[in-house]
C-alpha cells in the first residue's frame, strides 16, 4: 500500500481528486446564497490604478515599475487597504449613501450633461446661419470711423461762451488762411496751437473722439461730409476750437454676412450645444412624472420635450 | 572783411543744408507724426491655460477673451454676472501657457479619446476640481525652491520641481487641437484696422522658483502658426534655446516673433543677470543675440511691479509701488530684490555689460499687460476681476494663492501697452514692439510722447506740430542718439538748440476718463568713468505752483480720495504736461539712458474698493491709494 501511495501516477490522481472536491465544495458555497456581490477580487490592474490614485504617483510605468519592487508586506498593506476601501465603498452603495453626497450628485450632473450635449460639430446650414444673421447683427454693430486733422485754438470757455471771443475770431481766420493757401490734410501742421492729445486722427473710432474732444466734436463730425471742400469749421469742444479737414468717415454700419460669418459660427456652435444639452435634459425629464407636494409653494417648469 | 563773409557763406550753407534736410526728412517725419496710439493687452490667459482652469476658470476661452477686448458683454467665468469693459482694446495676445495647453480642459470635460475606465489622473483631476481643491493641484507642479534669491549658481541644474502632470493617452494631440482652435479663434477676431488678435503662448519657465516666464508673440495668421507647436519650458527652460528656436522657426516660416519677459521681480535675480542664464559670460553675439528676441519687457502687471524696488533705488520716494513679492514655488523664501529683478537696474547693468562687450542684452523697451488667468484683460481699478476667477469677488479675494505669501489683495490691476504704431494690425504693432515705440502704463491711458536729440528749443513744446518736430529733429522713445553731440555754435546754435547736450521733449495727457496727471519725471542712468553705473530721477513737469526744493525735487501734489467713498476729485494735478528738457549732467563720454515716468494723482486702488464694498477695513497688504503711472521706452546715448 505504500509502495501504492509513493507511485506518481497514483499521487497525480489523489491531488486531481482533491483539487475537484474543494473546487466542488467552493461553487456549492456560492450556489448556497454568496453572489459575485460578495467577492472582492483583487486585480493588478485596478489595484494599481487605486494605489496611483491614493499615492498621487504622476507616472503610472514608474509606479508600476516600483510595485514590482516592493516587499510582499508592503504590497500586502496596498491590498488591505483596496479590500477594506472596496467593502466600505459596497456597503455605502447597498445603504444608498452614495445617492445623499452632493459632490457625487453634481459630478453625476456633469457628466450625463457632457453626454447629453453630444456632439454639435454638425454642419451648420444656411438657412439658420441666415436666421443668427438677422437675430445677432446688430449686436456686432461696426462703430462710426473717422480719419480727420485739426488746426486748434486754445480757450477753456469755447463751449460756455460761444463765438464772441478773440480765439473764435482767430480760428476763423485760420481756417479761411487755410483755404486761401489750398493746404492739404497733411500739410497744416505747424498752424494753431498744440492740442493735448493728436493733431491727425487715422481710422479712429467716434468713441475715441468723444472722449479727447467730448460730444459735440463727435456728433459735428458725423455731420460734416467727407466731399466738404477745404477746411471745416471751427467747431467747439471743451478744449477750445478745431478747424478741421475730414479725409474719410464710415458711419456706424452692421457688418455683412461674409464679414461676421466666422464670428457667428461659432456663437451658433456654442449656441447648439446648450440648445442640444437642453433638449437632451427634456428629453429625460419628459419620462418622469414629477410630483411637487403642496408645502413647497411652486409648481415645476419642465415644457414640453423636443424631440 | 573776409572773416564775415567766410562766415556769412557757412551761415548760408548751413541754413541751406538744414532746409534741404528739412525737406528730406519731412514727408518721413510727418508720417510718422500721424502714427496713432494703440492700447492693448499682450499677456492675457484663459481656460486653455492649465492653472487658470484650476483656479476657477471654466469657461472664458479665447472667444471670451476677445470679445471681453472688443467691448461685447461677456459672463464672468466664476461668479457668471455680466461684466463689460468700457473703452475696448485695439489689439490682444491671448498668451496661454504652452506647457499643457488646453489639455486640463478637455480632459475634464471627457474632450479626449480613451478606452475602458476613465483614467486615474482624469478622476483625480475632476475631483480636485470639483471640491475646490485645484488650485492643490495646481500648487503639486510648482517647484520646491532649493535656490535662494540672489544666488548666481544654475537654476535649472536642480530645478526642484517636476512640471509634469500625467496626461493620459496622446497629450501631443491634444494640445495640436488646443493649438488649432486658439489660432482659429485669433482669425476669426482679427479685424485689421478695427482690432487686431496677435497669436502668442507663454514659455513659463520656473527653475528653482525662478520666474523666467516669456510671453512669445507673432505676426503670424493662423494657417503659419499652425505649421509649429508653442515652444515650452518643458522643451527647454533655458531662454537660449527658445531664441534659438525663434530663430529657426522665423526662418522657416517667415513669421516675427518677439520674446517678452515679464515679472523680472520674483525671478530671483536671474531674469537680467550679469552672465547668461548658465553663468556664461556674456559675449558680443549672445548679447546681440538676446536684444534681438527681446526688444521689450513687460515691467508692470498683476503680479506686482518691476520698474524698481525701494532697496535699488533708495533715493527714488516713489519706488514703492505694487511691491509684490511672492515666489511662484511651493516653499516660503524671504524675498530679496536684486539688480537682475528690475528694469532700471538692468538698464543699468545693460550699460555695464555694453561696456565690456560691446553689445547690449538688455536694450529693451518697456509695456504693462495683465497677465489675466480669468480671460478678461481688466486693468481698471474699478473694473477690476482678479487675477485667476476665484479671486473675483471681494469676499472670495483671499482664495487665490492659498499658503503663499500673497492673495487677491496684493494682486494690482495693471496694466496695458500704448503702441505707437503706423496702422492697427499685425505687421504694425509687431513693427513698433520691435522698434521699441511702446510704453507701459498701469492701466488709465495716458497719452505719453517723448522724443530726444540735440536741437529741441522750448519752442517745440508749444508748437501745434510737436510731434512733427518730435520726428524731424530727434528720435522717438526706443531709439537711439549717438555720440559726439553737435557742437554748440553750429547748426546747433543757428537753430536754438542746447549747449552739446541732450534735449528730450515731452508730452504727457491724461486719460479723458481718468485722473489728472501729477508730474513728469525722467529717469536717467548713466556709467560712470569707473565703470559704475548710476541713476536719477528728475521732476521735470508738475501741476500747479509747487516749488522744487534744492534737489529739484516737487513735494506731493496732494490726495482727493475719500476713504469712505472711494471717489476722488481732478481738483488737483494738470490735464496735460509738456516740457523740453536737457540734461543738466550730461557727460559726453559716458553711455546713458533715459525714460519718461508719468505719475498719475492718487486714485482708490481696487482693494480699497472691495473693502468698502464688504463695509471692512481696507487690506493692509497694499496701501488704499495708489499714483497710477506711464513708464516709456528708454532712449540710449552712446558716445
Amino acid at each position: 500500500m505504500a509502495g501504492l501511495l509513493r507511485s506518481p501516477l497514483v499521487v497525480f490522481a489523489l491531488a486531481g481528486l482533491a483539487l475537484f472536491v474543494v473546487s466542488r465544495s467552493l461553487d456549492g458555497a456560492l450556489e448556497d446564497g454568496v453572489t459575485d456581490e460578495d467577492v472582492i477580487v483583487v486585480e493588478r490592474e485596478a489595484l494599481l490604478d487605486f494605489v496611483q490614485l491614493r499615492s498621487g504617483e504622476a507616472d503610472a510605468a514608474a509606479l508600476a515599475a516600483r510595485w514590482d519592487g516592493l516587499e510582499a508586506a508592503a504590497r500586502q498593506v496596498w491590498v488591505d487597504r483596496f479590500v477594506r476601501e472596496e467593502a466600505l465603498v459596497r456597503e455605502a452603495r447597498r445603504l444608498g449613501l452614495d445617492r445623499e453626497d452632493d459632490l457625487i450628485r453634481r459630478r453625476l450632473v456633469q457628466q450625463m450633461e457632457f453626454l447629453v450635449a453630444g456632439d454639435a460639430e454638425a454642419p451648420i446650414d444656411a438657412a439658420s446661419l441666415a436666421a443668427a444673421f438677422t437675430a445677432n447683427v446688430e449686436d456686432h454693430r461696426v462703430p462710426a470711423i473717422v480719419t480727420f486733422a485739426h488746426v486748434f485754438v486754445r480757450d477753456p470757455d469755447a463751449l460756455t461762451k460761444g463765438e464772441a471771443s478773440r480765439a473764435h475770431a482767430r480760428a476763423e481766420s485760420l481756417r479761411a488762411a487755410l483755404n486761401a493757401d489750398g493746404l492739404g490734410f497733411d500739410e497744416a501742421g505747424d498752424r494753431g496751437d498744440r492740442f493735448l492729445y493728436n493733431r491727425v486722427y487715422v481710422d479712429r473710432t467716434l468713441d475715441e473722439v468723444r472722449a479727447h474732444f467730448g460730444p459735440e466734436m463727435a456728433a459735428r463730425l458725423a455731420s460734416i461730409s467727407p466731399d466738404a471742400p477745404g477746411w471745416q469749421g471751427p467747431i467747439a469742444s471743451q478744449h477750445g476750437w478745431h478747424v478741421l479737414r475730414l479725409r474719410r468717415f464710415s458711419p456706424s454700419r452692421l457688418p455683412t454676412s461674409d464679414e461676421l460669418q466666422p464670428v457667428l459660427l461659432e456663437e451658433l456652435r456654442r449656441a447648439r450645444q446648450e440648445a442640444s444639452l437642453e433638449r437632451g435634459v427634456r428629453g429625460i425629464l419628459a419620462d418622469y412624472s414629477v410630483r411637487v407636494r403642496s408645502d413647497v409653494g411652486a409648481s415645476v417648469t419642465t415644457g414640453p420635450a423636443e424631440r | 572783411m573776409r572773416g564775415t563773409e567766410r562766415g556769412a557763406r557757412r551761415v548760408r550753407k548751413a541754413a541751406i543744408a538744414g532746409i534741404l534736410l528739412g525737406m528730406l526728412c519731412a514727408p518721413t517725419a510727418q508720417a510718422e507724426a500721424s502714427r496713432q496710439l494703440y492700447w492693448g493687452d499682450t499677456h492675457l490667459h484663459t481656460a486653455y491655460s492649465f492653472d487658470a482652469f484650476l483656479n476657477g476658470n471654466r469657461s472664458a476661452d479665447p472667444d471670451t477673451a476677445y470679445r471681453w477686448a472688443k467691448g461685447l458683454p461677456v459672463i464672468h467665468p466664476y461668479h457668471r454676472a455680466r461684466v463689460q469693459l468700457e473703452t475696448p482694446l485695439d489689439f490682444l495676445v491671448v498668451a496661454d501657457h504652452a506647457e499643457f495647453l488646453g489639455i486640463i480642459r478637455k480632459l475634464y470635460r471627457g474632450d479626449f479619446d480613451h478606452e475602458g475606465e476613465t483614467p486615474p489622473f482624469v478622476t483625480q483631476l475632476r475631483q480636485a476640481i470639483d471640491s475646490g481643491r485645484g488650485a492643490a493641484l495646481f500648487s503639486g507642479v510648482l517647484p520646491a525652491a532649493t535656490v535662494e534669491p540672489g544666488e548666481t549658481r544654475d537654476p535649472v541644474d536642480d530645478e526642484g520641481a517636476p512640471n509634469t502632470l500625467p496626461i493620459p493617452g496622446d497629450g501631443e494631440a491634444l494640445r495640436a487641437t488646443a493649438w488649432t482652435e486658439t489660432t482659429t479663434a485669433a482669425d476669426r477676431h482679427n479685424e485689421p484696422g478695427r482690432f487686431t488678435a496677435m497669436i502668442g503662448w507663454e514659455w513659463s519657465s520656473l527653475p528653482n522658483g525662478a520666474n523666467l516666464h516669456r510671453v512669445v508673440m507673432t505676426n503670424a495668421n493662423g494657417e503659419t502658426a499652425r505649421t509649429f507647436l508653442p515652444y515650452r519650458s518643458t522643451d527647454s527652460s533655458y531662454p537660449d534655446d527658445l531664441w534659438a528656436w525663434l530663430d529657426e522657426t522665423s526662418e522657416a516660416t517667415g513669421a516675427a516673433f518677439v520674446a517678452i519677459p515679464h515679472n523680472p521681480n520674483i525671478s530671483k535675480g536671474y531674469m537680467f543677470g550679469a552672465t547668461a542664464l548658465d553663468g556664461t559670460p556674456y559675449t558680443t553675439e549672445s548679447a546681440r543675440t538676446r536684444a534681438r528676441w527681446e526688444p521689450v519687457a513687460e515691467v508692470t502687471q498683476y503680479k506686482g511691479d518691476s520698474e524698481t524696488h525701494p532697496d535699488l533705488s533708495p533715493d527714488d520716494p516713489f519706488a514703492d509701488f505694487e511691491t509684490y513679492e511672492g515666489y511662484i514655488q511651493t516653499n516660503v523664501q524671504t524675498y530679496k530684490a536684486s539688480v537682475g529683478d528690475y528694469a532700471r537696474s538692468a538698464l543699468r547693468r545693460g550699460l555695464e555689460i555694453e561696456a565690456e562687450v560691446g553689445a547690449n542684452p538688455y536694450k529693451f523697451g518697456m509695456i504693462g499687460a495683465t497677465d489675466s488667468h480669468s480671460g478678461l484683460a481688466a486693468a481698471e481699478e474699478d473694473n477690476f476681476w482678479g487675477k485667476m476667477a476665484v479671486d473675483s469677488t471681494p469676499e472670495t479675494k483671499d482664495q487665490f494663492g492659498v499658503g503663499r505669501v500673497v492673495d487677491g489683495w496684493n494682486i494690482g490691476a495693471q496694466g496695458l501697452a500704448g503702441v505707437w504704431a503706423d496702422r492697427n494690425d499685425r505687421d504694425a504693432i509687431m513693427a513698433a514692439f520691435r522698434r521699441r515705440e511702446v510704453y507701459a502704463t498701469t492701466g488709465p491711458r495716458m497719452q505719453v510722447r517723448f522724443f530726444g536729440g540735440w536741437g529741441f528749443s522750448a519752442r517745440d513744446a508749444d508748437a501745434a506740430d510737436l510731434a512733427e518736430r518730435g520726428y524731424s529733429k530727434g528720435v522717438p522713445m526706443g531709439g537711439d542718439l549717438s555720440g559726439p553731440p553737435p557742437e554748440a555754435g553750429g547748426l546747433a546754435r543757428l537753430f536754438g538748440a542746447g549747449a552739446g547736450a541732450p534735449s528730450f521733449l515731452i508730452q504727457a495727457a491724461k486719460d479723458p476718463k481718468s485722473a489728472n496727471l501729477d508730474r513728469v519725471q525722467v529717469v536717467k542712468g548713466w556709467l560712470d568713468r569707473d565703470g559704475t553705473s548710476r541713476e536719477r530721477v528728475y521732476d521735470v513737469a508738475w501741476s500747479g505752483d509747487r516749488p522744487p526744493d534744492g534737489d529739484g525735487r516737487v513735494g506731493p501734489v496732494g490726495n482727493t480720495v475719500d476713504l469712505e467713498t472711494g471717489t476722488y476729485t481732478n481738483d488737483v494735478g494738470a490735464a496735460e504736461l509738456v516740457q523740453v528738457w536737457t540734461d543738466p549732467d550730461f557727460d559726453p563720454a559716458a553711455r546713458a539712458f533715459y525714460y519718461v515716468r508719468v505719475l498719475e494723482i492718487p486714485t482708490p486702488r481696487h482693494s480699497l474698493l472691495d473693502a468698502i464694498a464688504l463695509q471692512d477695513t481696507p487690506s493692509d497688504k497694499q496701501p488704499p491709494t495708489l499714483q497710477e503711472r506711464a513708464y516709456t521706452s528708454p532712449i540710449w546715448y552712446t558716445p
